[in-house]
């Protein structure tokens, strides 16, 4: 049996793209290598996407400051996400409002933002920053649905 | 409260380490510290407010410290 192909040169990538999403559908992760460069980009579908996502556990802290009567929430895996208020759930809301404002800060210094952070930091802030605009996507997203 | 921080000690921290500021709002802070690069969300309003304790543990999260380390190295001058 014919292996199915899975990696394309860049031309060919843009060439042959309803083909390669063809593929992403059912679940095959195609990797398009610019030769020049050496650099690879992988195409997912929202399944397997969503499904990775998920796996990134315990993200979130809550500490309470007893002398300033002030609750700090912050993501664990990006904790330049944070928020302070007076009650937990306030300090949610502070958190999600940074998430949008520090995704759009990345959005305006990625090339920076690609030197300083992690894989897994980048995933979060990018699939915050696909979904700006919807707030219960991410509450979810930072697990605080 | 032996352990707390000002805004204006981690202001200057940031000065000394050469971090700069950018953003929006201006809260976003990137320099290197340990000869890595890093990024980190400073909300500074006045010179003696105390931050918090957990703001604190967040940015030296930020930094890659832990908070103790973090408190030291402000601390240090």
């Amino acid at each position: 049996m014919a292996k199915t192909k899975l990696v394309y040169g860049a031309a060919e990538g843009r060439s042959m793209i309803s083909q390669i999403q063809g593929k992403v559908k059912f679940g095959y992760i195609p990797r398009v290598l610019n030769k020049a460069t050496h650099e690879s980009s992988y195409m997912m579908n929202q399944k397997i996407f969503e499904s990775v996502i998920e796996l990134i556990k315990d993200k979130n802290t809550i500490e309470y400051d007893e002398d300033l009567e002030v609750y700090t929430a912050y993501n664990t895996i990006v904790p330049q996400i944070y928020g302070e208020g007076a009650t937990k759930e306030e300090a949610i809301d502070q958190m999600l409002e940074g998430a949008k404002e520090f995704a759009k800060d990345y959005d305006e210094n990625i090339e920076v933002f690609s030197g300083v952070l992690n894989g897994i930091q980048q995933l979060i802030i990018s699939y915050i920053l696909l979904n700006l605009d919807d707030e219960n996507k991410i509450r979810e997203i930072l697990k605080v649905a | 409260m032996p352990d707390s921080v000002t805004q204006g000690q981690f202001k200057r921290f940031l000065k000394r380490n050469q971090f700069v500021s950018k953003g929006k709002k201006n809260n976003l802070y990137f320099g290197m510290l340990d000869g890595k690069p890093r990024a980190v969300v400073f909300h500074y309003h006045t010179d003696n407010d105390i931050i918090p304790t957990g703001t604190l543990s967040a940015i030296a999260r930020s930094l890659e410290l832990s908070k103790t380390e973090l408190i030291d190295r402000i601390k240090a001058r």
